[in-house]
């Protein structure tokens, strides 16, 4: 019994178990670490209970067996703690993390394809034996050994049949029906999910970035040959949409939800506060955000690092704080969110806070300054500082922080990734600090710039605003001091780089001087902001980086090069080497400080979206409201029943045009692509718009409404014109009436809703049903079903498999909500149970019958005497 | 004085022209041969690096191969194809002054670079292999894009230099 047979292990499914149980661990983990707190989730033990329970079953099915053994006992532990027959004390809440630990090396190892390992999980079998009561009216525990040095725990089908449960012959009848499930896996999760290395993912980002320039370039051939055959028009408007579908699905399949990084968070802290004697809160929002999974691995080390040193130098040990008049316990919030096409992760600490007299002071120490430089310092400048290389401010060097490697290091790394890194701190108060990551390495926005005759992108994590100055104004507005070039943009001051000089091109004789105005491209290096000129400004594109090599690499006024929509070549400019290149004197930066201070309240403003829709007056519509730009090819706008319409993932989006019901003149079709603003409101509508001018903070109710049509807000005057701020809702509602309540039902084929806690089990068995012919919608319990079984939105289910055992509402719950929301509707249980009084309850609750997971066949035939049959065949063909 | 036979092992060469001499460059690391391309200038970037162009989606540098290897500019208007080599894992586009034969020259037929041959040119020669009326450089493709860069050597009119070669030869 002991001989390491190698089982047959569908690869599929041991990856699941391993991502699957892992995450389990985290969680214990992290509930763990909160109940150590005195902050037990309700109910703690239920949960992880559950998570145990689910590890245990899994592994069991995959027969790792010490992993089944720990969790098993375990289990035991956890059901006395559930049920209160125990009362959970301190020691246990070790026990279990140890538990969890040598868990996690087993399936670390098993990842690492080397089995469980030689990891002894007895001494830990018998700690947790120790700490039950020896003999407890619990059928499942196995015999109290005399020494607990039994070579492999006993099989939980020979505990079973031991304590009576089953007899031999259920068990062996239970084994081949396992054996079968496992052969059955084998197909069924190949299909829903399969592991793809990361280098083939790489590889089909290139790839799709190849086939968007040559559909690009096709769909301009044919446009030009004037084909007018259908046939090459219809071809063609599919290969543009499948190429676009394709497009934003490979993009997906590299985003990754950032607890990847938050979820080490918890640990560290306890174990940092721990070493370091402070009391610690944590707060982490966010986690789901998703990231592209080569920045998860980019912010790992630094998002640590932050927290090392808010742990380390921020927040004071317990008696400073008493003496300062705070909370004993620090408080450190992690928050992640998407905002304007970025992540932004902000790390807080309510501890000490920065004192920029200090960091002057250790500047001058530490040599990176000289005394006159650092008096000149601003305070926010001299917060700066902790950026530069070499700066290290912990009086002592800790073993966790202060080693002289630091916020440096973390900018680098963060820079290198194309974020920013920001901080922010008040002295008493605290320190935030705020990393600006793009979502995807791979693709990005960027606004594209021309100057000569040269064409630019600079990332769009780089921009704050554009700035056009007309003639006039760039005669008075722009000044010299000191031989630096400035303008002062809203009382701040801001050193211009022109970047035609910086990049030694054609002298300035040569600039075509025809409009005689300057543009100005407002971008920022972490706190630093200057002003790029640039001849002309562009749209913004997104576009895909492709790194450059050998010498170019080396300039640093590169981040990479791309191809444009025409096949052209464009440079992506790095602002943070231009700056150095240009040499620009931050001192007159710090002028503008003490000229006039930045006001910084931006409350009482709100950004806008300058465009034109025609050729009049340009207009505006609240940032908030756009969910994204889009351009999308002319000859795909179709004209359904009067209404234009695009085909925009995978749904009918409405085009609406505000020069129909506005006056602002007519637009005038420019290039092949139609740039759409696109609005969610539910249903997306885009907005067909001319060119983007800017984004612009206006002050909220500029001028009241001046007209009385009801489609315009307001007005305001930007950038010298009067611009209409118009209302989106009304304008959808005016012209697009019926495609906002339109909605499309598909399909006829049988839907399940299946319910369960295990990731493995959803992709499993989801797989399996779909193979049947059913549509399977999932979810992670009873709340998350139950929300969309009744939401009129979501259509009609035909049965609901589900798992007993779940967080939240819990599978009897789900059974006895839907026996009265939904009556007719049949739900049938699913679990590894092998008590039958579970199934007999389930069964009374509502449930129609109660399967045993590992029998597929059972639930087929469960759902086929409930008249949930599919028209297998038919329909699969037609969902090709 | 031996030669790197590894490098010149193979039979096949492509033959190109630059400022009258004559180059190969081994069949198996050529990708393909480009006209009339457009390329996109890099500004600060070294003389050599004439742009960046796109092949296929893959973004290349195109180098200058007169300027790397400091021979008398083209003249203007003058002829010119992008030649595409590979180069360790990437690849980079030569610009040329037109594309030769391809010929079978067996590695007993090369020599090592003469002494005569300028220092700043030995670093891109392999070898050379007389032929009927010339002589074949061999290119050294993986020290093109390497940092070293030459000084222009001003003490001596080297492209004379060279050229002077088929006929020691002869």
């Amino acid at each position: 019994m002991t001989d390491n047979s190698q089982v047959e292990r569908d690869p599929e499914t041991l990856a699941l178990f391993i991502e699957e149980s892992l995450e389990g661990m985290q969680r214990i983990e992290g509930l763990m670490l909160e109940a150590e707190k005195g902050r037990p989730a309700p109910d703690l033990m239920a949960t992880v209970f559950r998570d145990i329970h689910t590890i245990k079953g899994t592994s069991a099915f995959l027969s790792l067996k010490k992993i089944t053994g720990l969790a098993h006992v375990a289990e035991n532990l956890l059901s006395l703690l559930r049920d209160k027959t125990l009362i959970a004390r301190p020691e246990h809440f070790t026990l279990l993390l140890s538990v969890c630990d040598l868990l996690r090396r087993m399936v670390d190892s098993v990842r690492a394809g080397n089995e469980e390992g030689a990891v002894d999980v007895e001494p830990l079998i018998a700690q947790l034996i120790a700490s039950m009561p020896s003999k407890e009216p619990q059928p499942s525990i196995p015999p109290p050994a005399p020494a607990p040095a039994v070579p492999e725990p006993p099989k939980l089908g020979e505990i079973l049949v031991e304590s009576k449960v089953i007899t031999p012959a259920q068990l062996e009848e239970g084994l081949q029906a396992q054996k079968a499930a496992v052969a059955a896996a084998h197909h069924d999760t190949a299909e829903s999910t399969i592991r793809v290395n990361v280098v083939v993912l790489d590889r089909l980002v290139n790839l799709i970035g190849e086939l968007v320039l040559a559909r690009n370039q096709l769909v301009q051939l044919v446009k030009v040959s004037r084909d007018s055959n259908a046939n090459t028009q219809g071809a063609c408007q599919r290969l543009n949409l499948v190429t676009s579908d394709l497009q934003e699905q490979i993009m997906k399949t590299r985003m990754q939800p950032i607890e990847r990084v938050f979820e080490k968070i918890p640990r560290m802290v306890r174990d940092l506060s721990k070493t370091m004697g402070k009391q610690v809160i944590t707060q982490i929002d966010g986690t789901s955000t998703e990231i592209d999974k080569a920045l998860v691995e980019a912010i790992r080390d630094p998002v640590m690092h932050i927290i090392r040193n808010a742990m380390d130098h921020g927040i004071e040990s317990p008696e400073a704080r008493a003496a300062a008049g705070k909370p004993l316990a620090g408080k450190l919030s992690v928050r992640a969110a998407h905002q304007g096409g970025m992540v932004t992760i902000e790390i807080e600490d309510d501890g000490k806070g920065m004192d920029p007299k200090i960091l002057r002071a250790h500047a001058v120490k530490r040599n990176v300054l000289t005394q006159a430089d650092a008096d000149r310092l601003s305070d926010r400048e001299a917060l700066e500082l902790v950026f530069r290389p070499g700066f290290s401010t912990a009086p002592a060097v800790t073993d966790i922080s202060g080693r002289g490697v630091g916020m440096d290091v973390v900018r680098t790394h963060i820079e290198r990734a194309g974020g920013q890194a920001e901080l922010d701190s008040t002295i008493g108060k605290g320190t935030i600090i705020r990393l600006k990551m793009p979502l995807t390495l791979a693709i990005i926005p960027a606004l594209l710039v021309r100057t000569g005759q040269q064409r630019f992108a600079i990332p769009q994590v780089n921009l704050l605003e554009l700035v056009y100055l007309n003639e006039e104004q760039s005669r008075t507005a722009i000044e010299n001091v000191r031989g630096a070039v400035i303008h002062r943009l809203r009382g701040e001051v801001l050193p211009l780089v022109r970047l035609s000089e910086v990049l030694g091109l054609a002298p300035a004789a040569q600039t075509t001087h025809s409009e005689n105005g300057t543009n100005i491209v407002v971008v920022a290096v972490g706190a630093r902001r200057y002003g790029l000129v640039v001849d002309a400004i562009h749209d913004v594109e997104e576009i895909v980086i492709k790194p450059l090599h050998g010498q170019l690499k080396r300039l640093a006024c590169y981040s990479g090069a791309t191809v444009l929509g025409d096949g052209d070549v464009a440079l992506i400019l790095e602002v943070g080497g231009l700056a150095m290149k240009a040499g620009i004197d931050m001192s007159t930066q710090r002028q503008a400080f003490e000229l006039a201070p930045v006001t910084s309240t931006q409350a009482d403003k709100q950004a806008y979206v300058i465009f034109t829709a025609g050729s009049g007056a340009q207009c505006a519509v609240p940032l908030a409201v756009v969910a994204r730009l889009e351009n999308v090819a002319r000859d795909s706008i179709e004209t359904v029943a009067g209404m234009e319409v695009v085909q925009y993932r995978g749904t009918i989006m409405p085009i609406i045009r505000p020069n129909s019901v506005l006056p602002i003149g007519q637009p005038v079709p420019r290039g092949k692509d139609q740039l759409l603003l696109v609005f969610d409101f539910g249903q997306r509508v885009g907005m067909a718009v001319e060119e983007i001018l800017d984004i612009v903070d206006v002050a909220q109710d500029p001028e009241g409404p001046q007209t009385d049509d009801p489609l315009i807000l307001g007005q305001a005057v930007v950038a010298g014109r009067t611009t209409l701020i118009l209302d989106v809702y009304q304008l959808v509602r005016k012209l697009a009436p019926a495609f906002v309540q339109e909605r499309r039902r598909s399909g006829q084929r049988l839907r399940i809703m299946l319910v369960d806690d295990s990731t493995a089990m959803r992709a499993a068995l989801s797989g399996f049903l779909r193979t049947r012919g059913y549509d399977v919608v999932d979810a992670v319990n009873g709340e998350v079903a139950l929300r969309e079984i009744l939401s009129p939105k979501s259509g009609r289910f035909d049965a609901v498999v589900t798992d007993l055992e779940m967080d939240g509402l819990d599978g009897f719950g789900l059974i006895s909500a839907l026996q009265t929301e939904r009556p007719k509707l049949p739900v049938i249980a699913w679990t590894f149970h092998e008590d039958p009084g579970v199934g007999a309850r389930a069964i009374a609750a509502g449930a129609r019958a109660c399967v045993n997971k590992l029998r597929r066949e059972d639930l087929m035939a469960a759902l086929k005497e409930n008249g949930v049959v599919s028209k297998r065949g038919v329909d699969a063909g037609r969902a090709a | 004085m031996k030669i790197e036979a590894a490098k010149v092992d193979s039979g096949k060469w492509l033959t190109f022209w630059l400022a009258g001499e004559l180059f190969g460059v081994r069949v198996e690391d050529v990708q393909e041969v480009l006209m009339n391309q457009p390329l996109t200038a890099v500004p600060l970037a070294a003389d050599h690096i004439v742009g960046l162009l796109n092949l296929r989606g893959q973004i290349l540098q195109a180098i200058d191969l007169r300027r790397r290897l400091h021979f008398p500019p083209r003249e203007p208007g003058q002829q010119s194809s992008l030649m595409v080599v590979k180069q360790a894992d990437n690849f980079v586009s030569l610009l040329v002054d037109g594309i030769g034969d391809v010929l079978e020259l067996p590695p007993e037929k090369w020599r090592p670079p003469p002494d005569t041959l300028a220092q700043v040119h030995r670093s891109f020669v392999l070898g050379i292999c007389p032929i009927e009326k010339h002589v074949v450089l061999g290119l050294r493709v993986e020290s093109l894009s390497g940092d070293s860069d030459y000084a222009p050597l001003r003490e001596s009119p080297h492209a004379q230099r060279t050229s002077s070669l088929p006929g020691q030869e002869n």
